[in-house]
C-alpha cells in the first residue's frame, strides 16, 4: 500500500478541486486552458447565445401577456387566432401566402433550377459566363434589384408597355397593386434573384457524383432524363431535402419586396409574417403585444410545416443529417 | 465548349445542348437588361427620360455623367440633425462592413474552435443550440428587440445596430467552421503542446492558418452583405444611414419628394451602389464561386 508523504497530503489539500461538471479532460486540465477557454468563449456567448436566448424568453413573455401587458394572459393570442379565422384579415392573407409560397418554390422553381443546373453541369457552351451572370443578382443590394424590377414592370414601364403592345392583358391597378398579380411578381422577383445560387450549388453537387459511374452509364446509352432522374437526383437527395425544408420557411420571411414593391399591401394581398410582425413591432405600446400574438400564430403554423416536412423527408432520405 | 463525342453522343443530344444554350442566353439577357436600361436612363436629362421611359431600350442622346456628379454632391436628410452625401454614407458603410466582416468571423471562429477541440461544460450546448433552438421558428422576436432598444434609450444608436447585426450572423458561420475544425487533425497541436506551446499559440500559429482561406471567403461575403444591407438602417439607425438605405431614400424622394432630385439621378445613385460589390466579385469571383462549389460538393 502506497503511503502518502506529508508534503503530498498538504499538496492535495491545497489544490482546488473543480466540481465534476466543470472538470476538463486530464490533457486539458490546467488553469491556463481555463483562462484560454473563458477568453475565447465570453464574447461569442454575449453576442450569440446570450442575447438570442434572452430575446426568445422575452418574446414568449410578450406573447403570453394580458390586455394591459403587465400580467400573464392569452388576450393577444386570442385576438390573433380570431383574426386568423376572419375572412379578409391581414393575418389570414399572410398565412395563405406562407403556405402557397413554399409550394411554388419547391414544386415549380426548384425543379426548373435543377434542370438548368444539369445543363450547366453538362458544360454547355458559355457555362463559365452563365455562372457569373446568374450570380450577379445575389451580389447586388436588394434595393437596387427590387427598384429596377419595379421600374421595369410598373404599369407604364418599358417592359409592360411592350407586353401590352404584344397583346398581354395588364391589370388596371398595375401588376404590383392587383391582388391577382402582386404575389406572382414577388415570385418572379424571387426566381430572378435566387436562381443563381441554387444553380451554382446544384451544379457543384452534381460535380460531386462519381464521374466514372456517369461515364459508364453514358457508354451504355443512358439519355438525359435517365441520367438526371436516376443518377444525379438520388445522389443529391440530402442537399435537396435541406433546400426543401429551408424553402418551407421562405413564405414567412419575405419583407423587403412588400416594402419596396407595394404601396398598399392590404389592397394587393401581399402580406407576409415578417412584414406584419415587423411593422407592428416598430410601434411602441399595444401594437408590440399584437405583434407577439401574431408571432405565436405564425410559430404554430411554422413548426408543423417545417418539422413535418423534415420528418417526411427523413423517410425518403434516411441518412440525412441536418 | 462541347465537343461531340461521336462514339457516345447522338446528334440530337448535341442539337439539344445548343437549344438550351440559346435559352440560357435569353435568360441571362433578362438578368442583364434591367441593369443596362438603368445605366442608360441614368445618363438622360429628366425630359428625355420621361419621353423615353416606356420604350424597351433607348440610348441616351449624350453619354454624360452630370447626374452622377450631382448625386455625389446631393445631401440627404434621413430625420437626424445631419445631412449626408453619398461619400459620407459610403464611408459609414465601409467602416461598418469592414468591422462587421472581421467581428462576424472572429467570434464564430473562436467559438467553433473551442467547441470542436475542447471538452468543457457547454461545449455541445452551443452546437445543439444552433441547430435545435435557432431552428425553431419563433416569430415575434422583433417586438422584444424594439422594446429593449427603447427601454434602454438606444434607438438610433450605431452600437446597437452593430451588436444586432453580429448577433444575427454568427450561427451560420459557426456551424460551418465547427465542421471544419472537427475535421482538422489534433496531432500537430499535441506536438506543439509537448514543445511547450500554450493554447493561444496553438490556435494562432497552427489552427488559424489552416482555416484562413475559408475566413477570407466569409469575410468577402460578410463585407458584401453589410454593404447591401438596408434593413438594419431602416429599422434601427435611420439617422445614420448606410449607403443602401440612403439610396432607397433617394429613390423614394426622387420625382415627387424633393425637387432637387430627378428620377435619372436616382438611377445614377442605384448604379453607383452596384459598383463596389461588382468590383469585389470581379477580383474574387474564383474564390467565391469555388467556395460555394466546395460547399455544394460537401453538401
Amino acid at each position: 500500500m502506497m503511503v502518502k508523504s506529508e508534503s503530498q497530503s498538504r499538496e492535495e489539500k491545497r489544490s482546488f478541486k473543480w466540481p465534476k461538471f466543470l472538470r476538463l479532460p486530464k490533457s486539458q486540465n490546467s488553469p491556463k486552458t481555463r483562462v484560454f477557454l473563458f477568453c475565447m468563449m465570453f464574447l461569442p456567448f454575449v453576442f450569440g447565445v446570450g442575447y438570442d436566448f434572452f430575446n426568445k424568453i422575452f418574446t414568449i413573455k410578450l406573447m403570453f401577456a394580458d390586455e394591459s401587458g403587465t400580467g400573464f394572459g392569452t388576450y393577444y393570442i386570442e385576438q390573433a387566432l380570431t383574426a386568423l379565422f376572419t375572412p379578409g384579415s391581414e393575418l389570414l392573407i399572410a398565412v395563405k401566402n406562407a403556405v402557397i409560397m413554399p409550394m411554388v418554390f419547391n414544386f415549380i422553381f426548384l425543379p426548373l433550377q435543377l434542370m438548368m443546373a444539369y445543363f450547366l453541369y453538362r458544360k454547355i457552351p458559355g457555362t463559365n459566363g452563365f455562372r457569373i451572370i446568374l450570380y450577379l443578382p445575389v451580389l447586388i443590394s436588394q434595393i437596387v434589384t427590387s427598384t429596377i424590377f419595379f421600374i421595369i414592370f410598373q404599369s407604364d414601364g418599358a417592359l409592360v408597355t411592350q407586353l401590352a403592345k404584344w397583346g398581354m392583358e395588364i391589370p388596371v391597378d398595375g401588376l404590383f397593386q392587383s391582388s391577382k398579380t402582386s404575389m406572382l411578381m414577388i415570385y418572379l422577383f424571387q426566381f430572378w434573384i435566387g436562381s443563381g445560387v441554387t444553380m451554382t450549388l446544384a451544379t457543384a453537387a452534381m460535380n460531386g457524383v462519381n464521374p466514372e459511374m456517369i461515364e459508364a452509364a453514358r457508354l451504355d446509352g443512358v439519355g438525359f432524363w435517365e441520367e438526371f432522374f436516376h443518377m444525379l437526383i438520388p445522389s443529391m437527395l440530402p442537399m435537396l431535402s435541406v433546400w426543401f425544408v429551408q424553402n418551407m420557411a421562405s413564405g414567412m420571411g419575405f419583407y423587403a419586396e412588400i416594402l419596396l414593391f407595394t404601396p398598399d399591401p392590404l389592397l394587393s394581398e401581399s402580406f407576409s409574417a415578417a412584414y406584419l410582425i415587423t411593422e407592428k413591432a416598430k410601434i411602441m405600446g399595444r401594437a408590440q403585444y399584437e405583434s407577439a400574438g401574431y408571432g405565436f400564430v405564425f410559430t404554430l403554423i411554422a413548426i408543423p410545416l417545417i418539422y413535418g416536412t423534415r420528418k417526411l423527408l427523413e423517410k425518403i432520405v434516411p441518412d440525412n443529417s441536418y | 465548349m462541347i465537343r461531340r463525342n461521336k462514339l457516345v453522343d447522338k446528334k440530337s443530344r448535341y442539337i439539344v445542348y445548343w437549344i438550351i444554350t440559346a435559352l440560357f442566353v435569353v435568360y441571362c439577357a433578362t438578368i442583364i437588361y434591367p441593369f443596362v436600361w438603368t445605366f442608360f436612363a441614368s445618363m438622360m436629362e429628366p425630359r428625355e427620360y420621361f419621353e423615353n421611359y416606356t420604350h424597351f431600350l433607348t440610348l441616351p442622346k449624350t453619354f454624360n455623367f452630370e447626374n452622377y456628379r450631382t448625386i455625389l454632391g446631393y445631401k440627404l436628410s434621413t430625420g437626424g440633425l445631419k445631412e449626408w452625401t453619398m461619400w459620407e454614407m459610403a464611408g459609414n458603410t465601409l467602416w461598418l462592413a469592414f468591422s462587421l466582416g472581421i467581428m462576424g468571423l472572429i467570434l464564430p471562429c473562436c467559438c467553433a474552435y473551442c467547441c470542436a477541440k475542447y471538452k468543457f461544460f457547454g461545449s455541445n450546448f452551443f452546437f445543439y443550440y444552433g441547430i435545435v433552438f435557432c431552428a425553431i421558428p419563433l416569430m415575434g422576436g422583433q417586438s422584444t428587440t424594439f422594446r429593449i432598444i427603447h427601454f434602454l434609450n438606444l434607438y438610433d444608436n450605431l452600437l446597437v445596430r452593430y451588436y444586432l447585426t453580429i448577433t444575427g450572423s454568427t450561427y451560420a458561420s459557426f456551424l460551418f467552421l465547427y465542421a471544419f475544425f472537427k475535421g482538422l487533425s489534433w496531432t500537430l497541436a499535441e506536438s506543439a503542446f509537448i514543445d511547450g506551446a500554450t493554447d493561444f499559440q496553438v490556435f494562432i500559429h497552427i489552427m488559424l492558418p489552416q482555416v484562413l482561406h475559408i475566413l477570407i471567403t466569409f469575410f468577402i461575403g460578410n463585407f458584401i452583405a453589410s454593404w447591401n444591407d438596408w434593413q438594419s438602417s431602416y429599422l434601427y439607425t435611420p439617422s445614420t444611414p448606410m449607403v443602401a438605405y440612403g439610396v432607397q431614400r433617394i429613390v423614394k424622394l426622387s420625382g415627387y419628394g424633393d425637387p432637387r432630385l430627378t428620377v435619372p439621378m436616382s438611377f445614377a445613385a442605384l448604379f453607383l451602389m452596384m459598383i463596389p460589390p461588382f468590383v469585389i466579385f470581379t477580383i474574387f469571383h474564383k474564390r467565391i464561386l469555388n467556395t460555394i462549389y466546395t460547399g455544394g460538393l460537401k453538401g
